[in-house]
């Protein structure tokens, strides 16, 4: 890859990795770090990475520093479980995409990875498999399920409601 | 073929575009034959996300430019290490001590070893007396005129030269005290007995007549002025005794001192007139009796 292919990248690929990464992450701060990163680790190996597997090769990189830092900050992390009710009664002014903003950050980072990957990206199980380290069939698995968990967790907020 | 039974994943399959035209063509026919279907596919395909304008803040900082600068950011260079890390470590400042330690070692031994020297140099004048023990007999002889041998004269004039010679006092005195210590001794008994009666006694009983010089020296550093009479010179013999006896330790011992001051130059007074020597961080008082 070229310098110029590089920044061909940088111009093509930093929106979607961003949004990528910021979905999951939630912090912007941290997100734009781990884009940078993933960036600066393509701009080193940049003589051995091609431009057809550029996209992916900053996926994977990307997907692999947000999962190695949500481990290093995991004991961070803190389930508001008690307001839970509080969160739905807030819920019934929110829009379909509120709900579903919701459902989502109920999943795992993996679960949040496969769905992200397939609905923003359109990659498919196979290729969204060597981004997380899988295989097809597990992606198609562990993505229905997780596309289950969301529904359940949608229809009983409108059960709810 | 979708059925009732796997109708759900091919509704996922569907909604994850994962489905030819064909499949996706069979599973609208499906939900179109079977009502009950369409709210759960509806429910599938509204679980879907769709891309947002999310933009990266600032993407110059992703560049090529800027990643080259970064590559001239310095890195450690593990090759430069400190030199004096031994100094560092806890240890060497026992280590430290330890030579000190050795180093006051050797310095005590040394002193010890020059003040054996010292003590030698001491002795040496003593042990040098087999000529002076001549000298004894040839002076305790020669008033008798009962030794009148050819050597006794040349003798004579050594003790002469001994009592004259341009040596300090002390060396005198102690040259002296050993004349009175040679007189003691009963070694020249055997060789005054056969010459007379007198001289028996004179060796015996060191309080009987001895010449006018080897008195002179003997006497010489004694507390009291000896008589010295020019023919014969009676001293009391517990005076004797006890003086060179007396004598020879502080002799030995004054001697000792100023050798030492002598050849460290370092002889000082104080204040109020005593003399003492300075050795190392040691002041050694010096008697400034004469």
């Amino acid at each position: 890859m070229t310098e110029r292919e590089y920044n061909q990248c940088v111009d093509q690929y930093a929106d979607g990795v961003y949004r990528f990464i910021l979905k999951n992450m939630q912090v912007p701060e941290d997100a734009q770090d781990v884009v940078q990163s993933a960036f600066e680790k393509m701009w080193k190996n940049h003589q051995d990475v091609k431009i057809e597997t550029a996209k992916a090769y900053l996926f994977t990189v990307a997907y692999n520093q947000m999962i190695d830092h949500i481990r290093k900050n995991k004991r961070m992390t803190l389930v508001d479980e008690f307001s839970e009710s509080l969160k739905i009664s807030w819920s019934k002014q929110t829009s379909l995409k509120g709900e579903l903003e919701k459902a989502l950050q109920q999943l795992t980072p993996l679960q949040k990875s496969l769905i992200l990957l397939k609905d923003y990206e359109g990659y498919s199980y196979d290729e969204i498999g060597k981004i997380t380290s899988l295989n097809a069939s597990q992606v198609k698995v562990y993505l229905h399920r997780a596309r289950m968990q969301m529904k359940e967790y949608i229809g009983k907020i409108e059960n709810l409601i | 073929m979708v059925d009732q039974t796997n109708f759900e994943t091919w509704f996922f399959m569907y909604a994850d575009n994962e489905l030819s035209a064909d499949e996706r063509w069979e599973v609208e026919e499906f939900v179109r034959k079977n009502p009950s279907c369409q709210k759960e596919f509806d429910s599938i395909q509204r679980l879907q996300f769709h891309p947002e304008q999310v933009a990266f803040p600032d993407k110059s900082v992703l560049l090529a430019d800027q990643m080259s600068l970064n590559d001239l950011r310095f890195e450690a260079d593990t090759s430069i290490v400190y030199p004096f890390k031994q100094e560092l470590y806890r240890q060497m400042s026992l280590g430290k001590k330890r030579s000190y330690y050795s180093m006051a070692i050797a310095a005590s031994m040394l002193l010890l070893v020059g003040l054996f020297f010292l003590f030698n140099q001491q002795e040496q004048i003593p042990t040098s007396l087999p000529v002076t023990k001549n000298i004894v007999q040839g002076s305790l002889a020669a008033p008798q005129n009962s030794l009148a041998s050819n050597t006794v004269p040349s003798k004579s004039e050594k003790l002469t030269n001994i009592v004259s010679s341009r040596r300090t006092k002390k060396i005198q005195l102690a040259v002296a005290e050993e004349l009175v210590l040679q007189v003691e001794e009963p070694v020249i008994v055997p060789e005054m007995e056969s010459k007379s009666e007198e001289t028996v006694v004179i060796a015996s009983t060191p309080s009987s007549n001895l010449s006018e010089e080897a008195l002179r020296a003997a006497a010489y550093r004694m507390a009291s002025p000896a008589p010295t009479q020019p023919d014969a010179v009676s001293i009391n013999t517990s005076m004797i005794i006890e003086a060179s006896a007396k004598s020879t330790e502080q002799g030995r011992l004054r001697g000792l001192v100023r050798k030492l001051s002598r050849q460290l130059f370092k002889e000082k007074e104080t204040d109020d007139q005593k003399k003492y020597i300075q050795v190392a961080s040691f002041a050694i008082p010096v008697s400034n009796k004469k």
